[in-house]
């Protein structure tokens, strides 16, 4: 835990503004993993902790990860690192499946693997990302996954994990669904998300701090 | 479980009949977790059998798994029954806005109109996308309650356009089936042209959202927009 709050520290990853999150919470401050991505060495150490944490927890039954599903990107350089410590630990190199999220003409996002046969069928798949709010970007690897499976490839899904997990931030009345495996369970940063339709609102929105980051296609 | 006898159970779930599929899904055996994933998704084969109850039990099982959630939502798509609409509309308040997403969109497919209600909610989600998907499913719903077409009227003038639109084809679908919702419809149109007449944009949106479809226009004429009434009117609509 030490280590994860000097890597955040180091890379003054935690910065304050006005930000409004796919999930359409409002945030007065983020986790920006950007910062983080950006050191190998930070990179390292996490991917370290997480593979090592993943191989104690997961049911394994003797079987190695062999796909990792995540968002191309940042999320994308973690995974990359991941698949090297999980390589290094369990004598297999899992696959990175890689999934963009593209802008449609009607303005939604529509989600896509990037290499169509990256996910072979019966393989055993982590879905990662690095980081979770409301969970909704797990959910949306998930269903890249149900829609492989609606085309007749199967495949098993061995659990979820990401490196930083907020939902105990969450405002009232919300609550990750989820169970993931997270590096963070005892976090302490002071991270606040506001539902801006709630009876207060977003506690920026009412100080009228312009929104400066608007993180539609990935964040939460 | 091994590679290879995963691909043999898949193989025979294929074309397993609908008791040994329920076997499966009602299993607690932990290692039966990527076969339940097949047989949710096979159970669409059987839509005309209720099968609703098991699916519904099956999601209290497992209400904190949003991969079995999703693919429980693709297997209630096919079903047009009380049931099944009943559980989506449950769904659509599920915490990950992804679930709320294809539940809205599976209630779309299906096209009951008892969905309209936990649509129209829907509407005011805190999530664009689920926003959307609501709005798209209500254009594919038959709505013809007046509160329903009153409450959606509201939102001709939301600032996402791909909401705007799918409201006004909800709207004209509306008035082109039922001929005595059109005069609802247009009265309620001048109505919201009169509470929004002083804010440019939303005048602007709601004109071009009338101008699009044939059963909405003859609302135009009866919408008040002062003395200048066709420079007004060429304006906003080049603002449109």
């Amino acid at each position: 835990m030490d280590d994860l709050n000097t890597i955040v520290a180091n890379a003054k990853a935690v910065v304050e503004g006005h930000y409004v999150l796919r999930s359409g919470l409002h945030a007065k401050s983020i986790l920006k993993t950007h910062r983080i991505a950006s050191r190998p060495a930070f990179v390292e150490r996490l991917a370290d902790r997480l593979a090592n944490k993943l191989l104690e927890e997961l049911p394994s039954e003797g079987m190695p990860i062999e796909n990792i599903l995540t968002f191309e990107q940042r999320t994308g350089i973690f995974a990359f690192a991941l698949g090297l410590a999980l390589s290094r630990l369990q004598g297999k190199e899992p696959v990175i499946s890689l999934v963009g999220s593209y802008k449609v003409d009607s303005g939604e996002y529509k989600e896509r693997l990037l290499v169509e046969d990256s996910l072979k069928p019966e393989d055993r798949v982590l879905v990662f990302y690095d980081k979770r709010i409301t969970g909704g970007n797990l959910a949306v690897l998930e269903r890249i996954l149900v829609d492989e499976m609606d085309k007749g490839k199967n495949v098993n899904v061995v659990g979820k994990a990401v490196l930083f997990d907020f939902s105990n931030f969450l405002p009232e009345g919300y609550k990750a669904a989820s169970k993931v495996i997270s590096l963070s369970d005892d976090s302490d940063y002071n991270i606040t998300f506001y539902d801006p339709k709630s009876y207060e609102g977003c506690l920026c929105c009412r100080q009228n701090v312009s929104v400066v980051s608007c993180a539609s296609g990935g964040l939460t | 479980m091994s590679g290879e006898s995963i691909k043999n159970d898949y193989l025979r779930l294929k074309e397993a009949p609908l008791d040994n599929l329920i076997g499966i899904v009602q299993s607690d055996n932990p290692q039966d977790y990527s076969l339940k994933h097949v047989a949710l998704i096979e159970l669409r084969r059987f839509p005309e059998t209720d099968t609703v109850n098991l699916i519904r039990s099956f999601l209290d099982r497992h209400a904190d798994n949003s991969l079995f959630k999703i693919l429980c939502i693709k297997a209630l798509s096919k079903r047009s029954n009380l049931k099944a609409t009943a559980i989506l509309c449950r769904l659509v308040d599920d915490p990950e806005w992804p679930v709320r997403e294809e539940a809205a969109r599976a209630l779309g497919v299906i096209g009951d109109k008892r969905a309209c209600t936990a649509l129209l909610k829907k509407l005011q989600d805190i999530n664009t996308e689920v926003r959307r998907a609501s709005s798209h499913a209500l254009a594919m719903i038959p709505i013809d309650a007046e509160d329903d077409i009153r409450t959606l009227i509201n939102y001709l003038v939301d600032d996402d356009p791909a909401i705007r639109s799918s409201v006004s084809a909800a709207l004209n679908e509306s008035a082109t089936r039922i001929f005595a919702l059109r005069d609802l419809i247009v009265r309620e149109l001048e109505c919201l042209a009169q509470k929004i007449c002083t804010d440019e944009r939303k005048m602007a949106y709601l004109l071009h959202a009338i101008g699009k479809h044939r059963s909405l226009i003859t609302a135009l004429s009866s919408i008040d927009l002062g003395p200048n009434r066709e420079s007004r009117l060429l304006e906003l609509l080049a603002a449109s």
